[in-house]
Order: C-alpha cells, then sequence, then structure tokens
C-alpha cells in the first residue's frame, strides 16, 4: 500500500507502524509519532496499524535541556 | 498596575490580555537551560502562576546556560528559581516540587495547569511528559534538538497532533562536541516561551 510518510509518498508492505518504524530505523518508543493527525502515545504506537494513504510522521526525541 | 498595587512588569498588554496572563498556570517540567530561561520570559510576559518541578540542585555546569548565578550552587534549582523568579515580579504564586516526576506523580504535580512546558534532559523523561499529557486536554510545549553552536535558522516551531508543541531543530542531541550553549538552548527556551504565551491568549503558536 501506500502511505505518506514525513511528507514524502512510499510503498510499503507493512501494516504495523511499529513495524514499519523500525523498518526506517526508528525506535517508536524514543520518538514522536502522529498518524492522520494524531499524536500517538507510546501505549498507542504498539497497535496503531496503517491503511491505504495514511499520513504518518515521526521524528526521534534527542537528549538536551 | 498589578491587583495587589504594584506596577505591571510587562505595560504593553491590553487589560484584557494582563487578565489572561495572570490567570493561567504554567507547568515548568525540569529547570534547566529551558526550564529557567522559559519561566524568565513567562514572567516578563506577564505569567504570574507556575508550578515548577526538579529534583536537581544547582550547580557550577549549570550557569553556562540556566538563569541561575554563582552565589545559588548548592540551592535547589526550585528554590533558586523561585527567587530569580520573583527578583523581576514579586507577585508570583509559585508551587514547587523538588522530587522526580513519574508517571505516577506528573499529573498530580502539574494539576490545575494550562499549559506544561516540557523542559526535561533525558529521552526517557521527555516522552514520559509528552506522553501523559498526551491523554489529556493540556498542550504541552517541548523542545527537541538544542544543542551545539549556529544554525539558528534550523531551530523552529513544529505541531504533533491537535496539543503537542517541539522548539528546536528536532535532531540534535547532547553529546561529545555538541554540548548544550546558552544560544541555542536560549532560543529553544524563548521559542517555547513565545508558544505558551500565544497558547495562553488563544492566538494561533
Amino acid at each position: 500500500m501506500k502511505i505518506t510518510f514525513q511528507n514524502r509518498e512510499i510503498e510499503t508492505a507493512e501494516t504495523s507502524v511499529d513495524a514499519f518504524l523500525a523498518s526506517q530505523g526508528i525506535d517508536a518508543r524514543g520518538a514522536i509519532v502522529e498518524l492522520d493527525g494524531e499524536l500517538l502515545d507510546g501505549g498507542s504506537v504498539a497497535s496503531a496499524t496503517l491503511r491505504e494513504g495514511a499520513r504518518l510522521d515521526a521524528f526521534r526525541v534527542v537528549p538536551g535541556g | 498596575m498589578t491587583e495587589a498595587g504594584g506596577e505591571a512588569v510587562n505595560t504593553y498588554l491590553s487589560e484584557g490580555e494582563r487578565a489572561l496572563l495572570e490567570r493561567a498556570r504554567v507547568g515548568i517540567a525540569g529547570a534547566g537551560g529551558l526550564g529557567s530561561n522559559c519561566a524568565m520570559h513567562l514572567v516578563r510576559a506577564g505569567v504570574k502562576r507556575f508550578s515548577i518541578a526538579d529534583f536537581d540542585v544547582v550547580s557550577e555546569a549549570n550557569l553556562n546556560r540556566q538563569f541561575y548565578f554563582r552565589r545559588q550552587i548548592g540551592l535547589a534549582k526550585t528554590r533558586a528559581l523561585a527567587e530569580n523568579l520573583r527578583a523581576i515580579e514579586p507577585e508570583l504564586d509559585i508551587r514547587w516540587h523538588d522530587g522526580r516526576i513519574d508517571v505516577g506523580n506528573a499529573l498530580e504535580v502539574f494539576s490545575g495547569c494550562d499549559v506544561v512546558v516540557e523542559a526535561f534532559d533525558t529521552v526517557d523523561a521527555k516522552k514520559m511528559i509528552i506522553d501523559v499529557f498526551a491523554k489529556t486536554g493540556v498542550p504541552v510545549v517541548a523542545a527537541i534538538g538544542i544543542a551545539g553552536w549556529g544554525r539558528s535558522g534550523e531551530i523552529g516551531l513544529r505541531r504533533a497532533g491537535k496539543r503537542l508543541y517541539v522548539a528546536g531543530d528536532c535532531k540534535t542531541a547532547i553529546g561529545p562536541g555538541s554540548g548544550p550553549q546558552s544560544p541555542r538552548v536560549g532560543i529553544a527556551a524563548a521559542i517555547q516561551a513565545n508558544t505558551v504565551i500565544s497558547l495562553i491568549l488563544g492566538r494561533e503558536p
């Protein structure tokens, strides 16, 4: 299926957000993840699924304060 | 004039704006480089009610970027920050929490806050406060990617979901050769404060 990830259209066979992000080298537990305009907290990411046309964005949380 | 009869710090506000800022309570989760400087900007803007949490004490290494002074080394950051904020505006309502914040106490420590500033330094603590408040209607203004020098234009503000705002470049971590320095930390803290003020005033951040 086709999804939009970080503003780029991408083809993926992954249906799990967690697995898709892992395939992109992003550990969802240490990232801010937004699916179709909704923020996914740590618990929601594990059960969230992708569908055709989904818009997914994610970026790593890095230390510093 | 303020309610108590003193002169307002920020004279560039309408009565309505002043009332909104004075009524709001802002949570400061971490009183380090981001939190201390963000709170300073908020007090200068007219915010008067804070809930500040930090378990640490002021150290010499903090003085390169945090809103503390050499004479305050060894003091709890919560108390030292309250003292410094009151040096700007004495009429502040400050609640403080000197312990660690975790999933079990975050909502209680920041109860009554209209917005929470995420100003922690570790990934786990940052994620924890974002995740805890994602389930509430309280906006969180976080900062991610503030280390090093230069690249001022890369430090911006992005929104994730409906109520999370993230200042920073979202990539530059603290690490060898990339320490937390006053200018970039200060830019991110100012963006956080500017965002908080916009939210309180009902404007687009």
